[in-house]
């Protein structure tokens, strides 16, 4: 409605005119002024008919240039125009939100634009960057005035695109940090000395078996010794906890990232803890190579910060027996 | 510290502060820049002013050669346009034209004048032609050769064109400018019914649409003091972020071809619609016919014609003639009476028309009948010269009968000068000077002896105050007073007036029979042309006057002479003058009167009382000038009645005493008095008898129309009189009207009337609704048609992939009419997952999706089963 107000005042001209040209034309008999006051009549009609036509055949889409954003950066938004019709749609407009999720802005974006007729053009819109985050790209709609501006077109637009950025890697120097040791209430000690879940053979035992691998309900139930032996064997994982919140988000993910990049680089798996404020989880994703790292950014980016040891404090709750976390706070990097 | 931080920058600072991310403005790679854009709006310029410059001296039958001048006005244009390019061009541009413009007025000075008047000499003919003017005004051209000074002057008078157009469309972009600018010349040509050829209009039409869409765009916008390269302009508010694209050159030279294809098509389809429907001459309105005044008299004065003059409202005028070219009254109250109404001594039931008498001329000079007497070196004798003497004891209803009526009178709007006097005032409570009332000494004299004893108690001043006060909405400062009189009629019968003198009648003979030695012999030959000279009564014609005295005999019948040489003059006037409230003006230099006997031939009674008055001077009837309002019998109708007692308001006696009693009710009437009521008339002077008054304004013509307020200012101008006796243009007028009359049943109706008035443009406006929707079903009767001649095409080679695709497609589409999918680009998986939801079988959905996969990604054909199976899922999802 508000839309369709914006049209009123040009109706009201556009009428204006047209009366003024029909008192001439009657007064004064003139063809030109016949012809003009003619043409005032139909144009509305065929101008309001020839848009509703050719809105649907008008494909205006924007999305983000594809490459990975990693502060500091420039993000750009590609906007694509494409009217294949005759009729040179000179006010378009595109509405759309773009705020990084750790800082909403809530303001509407809108980009007026002309749709050429044949035309195929791309518009693109910079994006200067600054904070680390995910950026939201949520279409709105898309509105298309006719050329009197008398009607207006809306096409409902409800793309989202995610655009993450990553922050300044902070990589600390001279820190030594150990691994963790239980992170999951079901996890036991394999037999190279490694956590792991998943059980291979019961076997008899062996020289050099550690004690707490026995399995002692069966032991104690006959006179063999068997011994739990696990499916694979793995290294102790570095667990994270990076701990953002309102005051530190930035330092923290820096810090995190620079922590993380420096253990991939040193090629170590490492285990990151997200800690989801709203469902009071924590989810683990192990990190093998920079991708799962982008996917444990995407995933601390969703998330809004919480408390200050809000994480902290729901990771003991649910893994009390861990030991080695390596906490993320700040520009702090501490086990706990 | 920041010192002298630019706002953006602080702005961008804040925002990335704020939201981490500050967004850019947009660009567009490969864009084309502002030059494009200058040559776009330079074409647009052109447009504009080849139309004008081109089709105003095509219609005038000077030939040129278009290319040429084309060429030139399209490099004129385009230059202008790049004024615009930026601040340098900007500032630059206009001084530098300027210079040239100069010097290539002062170099081809005499072409390019020569040019000029060329073209003056050729609208001049035309209009003369048209208006049948009686002279026809030309220049000297000093060139003879048009070949070269019309181009010449094309050129240039295009160059002055092009750089005000470039203001209203490159700057502004605003087509009231450009109408006006383009349109109004072009009035030389249409205003006397020639048509430019179709190109011209077409250019200018392509203008007025281009224009008007690209200010309704916005999209034009790009002011030299952007700086290059900016293509967006940004605007930012508490809810939104707005990036605004500034001009679309491509968009703009897009939308002017698709005008001018639109007015080709237009002009091609209306130029045999209109084919002959056209001619202004034969169209007469309020408003046409006063522009017709104002042109006919630019065509034949010239401009300085439209200088002299002003235009009167209602009221009286202080004997002012020159230079009005309309009357155009307010129609407020002027004057308020309250009196009884006088009846017609024939006819008892017909009223009679009052007239309140005001200002006296006498001598005329100058456009002006001044009340100062010839000769007395300039005293100002005030509203009326000396002694006024008018005739007493005018009969009333029947011989021998002699009555007094009263009148309240209160000015409410008139001119305080005067009091307004009605024939024959005997006495006035004005309290003025006797000069300045208007009633002479001894008339005063005259009516107090006789008739203080009947009305001198009777006044009742509380009840007039009262009256008054109730009427006025200024109270104090308006002026009423009490007036005793003896109504004048025609028909009346009337006795010597024993108070004249010899004095005075030497007096009215040697000052009302003046005339200004300019004006003699004009006024002589109208006399002659009215055959005044010859006219004689004798005796027994006495009644052709009209008006009965006593001591008939040789001397009486040439006193009725006169009147009747007055009669034949306003005969006269009927039968070769016309009645106008819009006359037009007399051209500088010309005298009102002359102008009018003349030429004009045109006027109201202020140009019939004047002409009157100077003319019966020259056949020796004293005769003078006077305005006044006059009461007419509608007035007196329409006005507030009421009953009185006639002792208050009417005494008659005659020779057996008084006949009327103060016992009998008396009808009395308020009547009110518009300006528009303002009049003009003379006065001829009776041997004996006196003043008397006489009419001598022509009845307006039945073809005119009375305008009586704003509603029927409309009325008036829907409709649709003739101009002129040759009526050939019935088509126009009359039978078209006859038909909507007779649809409608509004015969002579003010509706069909407005109805009829715009029938020449129903016909057209169907036949290029016909066009518009035959095209649009033409085109998708073909869009059809070539759909399914690919379809069958398809069938034939059996490509069932394509086949599928095309029908996928309409899917989609019909899906995101409905709303189903919102997805710019969705993928055949999305499609089907919305369709399950439709269909009642999920399984069908899967299917669909399967084989369409197959037709778009597979190598190989889907197969004819496969294609009906898919066709089938789609019909029942479209009959879903």
């Amino acid at each position: 409605m508000k839309e369709k107000l914006k049209n009123l005042p040009y109706i009201l001209v556009y009428i204006v005119g047209v009366i003024l040209l029909l008192l001439a034309a009657v007064f004064y008999r003139q063809p030109l002024l016949s012809v003009l006051f003619i043409l005032m009549i139909v144009m509305p009609f065929l101008s309001v008919y020839t848009t509703i036509k050719v809105i649907p055949r008008i494909e205006v889409n924007i999305i983000p240039e594809y490459r990975e954003y990693e502060l500091p950066c420039e993000v750009r938004l590609i906007v694509t125009v494409n009217n294949p019709t005759f009729l040179p749609l000179l006010n378009c407009r595109l509405t759309y939100r773009l705020e990084n999720m750790y800082y909403p802005d809530g303001r509407d974006r809108e980009l007026l634009f002309p749709a050429e007729a044949h035309s195929n053009k791309k518009i693109y819109i910079p994006i200067k960057v600054e904070m680390a985050g995910m950026l939201r790209l949520k279409l709105m709609g898309l509105r298309i005035w006719e050329p009197l501006h008398m009607y207006t077109g809306y096409v409902v637009k409800s793309d989202i695109y995610d655009i993450p950025v990553m922050p300044v890697s902070n990589t600390p120097k001279n820190i030594r940090l150990n691994k963790s040791e239980s992170m999951e209430e079901d996890a036991v000690w394999a037999s190279d000395g490694e956590l792991t879940m998943d059980l291979r053979q019961i076997r008899d035992y062996m020289p050099g078996d550690r004690l707490k691998d026995i399995h002692w309900l069966i032991a104690a139930k006959s006179d063999d010794l068997p011994v739990k032996e696990y499916e694979r064997a793995k290294q102790l994982y570095y667990l994270l906890l990076p701990e953002p919140t309102e005051g530190n988000l930035q330092d923290t993910l820096s810090t995190f990232y620079g922590l993380a990049g420096a253990l991939l680089d040193k090629g170590e798996i490492f285990r990151v803890a997200v800690y989801r404020d709203f469902e009071g989880i924590v989810d683990l994703i192990t990190v093998e190579d920079r991708d799962p790292l982008k996917q444990a950014m995407y995933e601390l980016y969703r998330e809004h910060p919480a408390e200050e040891t809000a994480a902290y404090e729901k990771y003991r709750e649910l893994y009390p027996e861990s030991t080695g976390l390596i906490r993320v706070r700040g520009r702090e990097i501490t086990e706990g | 510290m920041t010192i002298g931080i630019h706002p953006e920058e602080k702005r961008e600072a804040t925002e990335l502060t704020s939201y981490g991310l500050c967004v850019g403005e947009p660009y567009t790679e490969g864009e084309r820049g502002r030059a494009y854009l200058c040559l776009v709006r330079g074409l647009l310029v052109f447009l504009a002013t080849f139309g004008t410059i081109g089709g105003l001296t095509a219609s005038f039958g000077l030939s040129f050669n278009p290319v040429t001048v084309g060429i030139g006005l399209l490099l004129i244009s385009v230059t202008v346009a790049f004024t615009y390019y930026n601040k340098v061009t900007f500032y630059m541009g206009y001084i530098l034209m300027f210079m040239v413009f100069l010097v290539l007025y002062v170099v081809a000075y005499i072409q390019i004048n020569s040019g000029f008047q060329a073209f003056l000499n050729e609208i001049y003919k035309a209009y003369s032609d048209f208006f049948i003017l009686p002279s026809t005004r030309e220049t000297t051209e000093y060139i003879i050769d048009r070949a070269i000074t019309v181009p010449a002057a094309m050129l240039f008078t295009g160059a002055g064109f092009a750089i005000l157009l470039n203001i209203s469309i490159s700057a502004y972009m605003d087509l009231f400018s450009t109408f006006l600018l383009t349109f109004l010349p072009m009035q030389l040509a249409f205003y006397i019914d020639i048509i430019p050829p179709i190109p011209y209009l077409v250019m200018l039409i392509t203008v007025y649409i281009t224009v008007e869409v690209l200010s309704r765009s916005g999209r034009f916008r790009l002011p030299y003091r952007y700086r290059r390269g900016q293509q967006y302009q940004t605007m930012r508010g508490k809810r939104f972020v707005r990036h605004e694209y500034l001009a679309s050159a491509r968009g703009m030279l897009q939308m002017a071809a698709g005008a001018m294809l639109i007015s080709a098509v237009l002009m091609i389809v209306l130029s045999s619609a209109f084919n002959g429907r056209f001619t202004t001459r034969f169209v007469s309105n309020k408003v046409k016919d006063s522009t017709d005044r104002y042109v006919e008299a630019l065509a034949q004065g010239g401009i300085a014609s439209l200088f002299n003059r002003y235009q009167a409202t209602g009221g009286i005028s202080h004997g002012r003639l020159g230079g009005i070219s309309s009357v155009a009254p307010d129609y407020e109250t002027d004057i308020i009476v309250r009196t009884i109404p006088v009846v017609s001594a024939e006819k008892s039931t017909r009223i009679n028309s009052i007239y309140l008498k005001a200002y006296t001329g006498a001598w005329y000079e100058n456009n002006q009948f001044s009340p100062i007497l010839h000769g007395t070196g300039g005293e100002l004798l005030g509203s009326i010269p000396a002694d006024d003497y008018i005739p007493v004891g005018a009969n009333y209803m029947d011989s021998g009968k002699t009555a007094y009526f009263k009148m309240w009178l209160m000015n409410t709007d008139a001119d305080n000068t005067y009091d307004y006097r009605p024939y024959y005032t005997l006495y006035s409570s004005s309290g003025r000077s006797e000069k300045a009332s208007g009633i002479s000494q001894n008339v005063r004299r005259y009516a107090e002896d006789s008739l203080d004893a009947l009305f001198g108690e009777k006044e009742d001043r509380d009840e007039l105050t009262e009256w008054v006060n109730e009427k006025s909405e200024e109270g104090d400062n308006n002026s009423f007073y009490e007036l005793i009189y003896t109504p004048y009629a025609e028909s009346a019968y009337y006795e010597p007036n024993p108070t004249i003198t010899e004095e005075y009648e030497a007096y009215v003979y040697d000052n009302y029979l003046g005339i200004s030695d300019e004006l003699k012999e004009v006024v002589g030959l109208v006399a002659t042309e009215a055959g005044l000279d010859s006219i004689s009564v004798s005796p027994s014609d006495i009644s052709l006057t009209g008006i009965s005295m006593k001591d008939h005999g040789e001397y009486m019948a040439k006193q009725q002479t006169r009147l009747k040489i007055a009669a034949t003059l306003k005969q006269f006037f009927i039968d070769e003058y016309s009645y106008s409230m819009l006359p037009g003006t007399t051209p500088m230099g010309r005298d009102t009167i002359e102008y009018f006997l003349t030429e004009l031939k045109r006027g109201y009674c202020v140009h019939f009382a004047a002409s009157s008055a100077l003319i019966l001077r020259s056949v020796g009837i004293p005769t003078r000038y006077i305005e006044g309002y006059v009461i007419n019998p509608t007035d007196m109708i329409e006005g507030e009645a009421m009953y009185g007692e006639s002792s208050d308001w009417i005494y008659v006696y005659g020779d057996d005493g008084i006949i009327a009693s103060g016992s009998d009710k008396v009808a009395v009437v308020d009547a009110e008095i518009p300006d528009a009521n303002a009049h003009a008339w003379i006065e001829i002077y009776i041997d004996g008898y006196g003043w008397i008054p006489y009419e001598m304004t022509p009845p307006s013509d039945d073809e005119d129309i009375q305008y009586n307020g704003f509603a029927d200012f409309f009325a008036g101008l829907f409709s649709r009189t003739m101009r002129g006796t040759d009526n050939n243009d019935t088509d126009v007028t009359g039978g078209d009207i006859g038909v909507s009359s007779g649809i409608l049943g509004f015969n002579n109706s003010r509706l069909s009337n407005v109805l009829g008035s715009m029938d020449f443009l129903l016909l057209p406006l169907l036949i290029v609704t016909s066009v518009i929707i035959g095209i649009i079903v033409l085109y998708h009767l073909i869009r059809h048609l070539a759909f399914i001649t690919r379809i069958k095409r398809l069938e034939r080679a059996e490509d069932y992939n394509e086949l599928l695709l095309i029908r996928y497609r309409s899917l989609l589409k019909t899906m995101r009419k409905k709303g189903v999918i919102d997805i710019t680009y969705p993928t055949v998986s999305d499609v089907c997952e919305k369709l399950s939801g439709l269909t009642e079988n999920e399984d069908r959905a899967s299917v669909l999706e399967k084989i369409i996969s197959k037709a778009a990604y597979a190598k190989g054909q889907i197969t004819y089963e496969e294609y009906m199976a898919a066709l089938d899922i789609i019909k029942c999802i479209f009959t879903s």
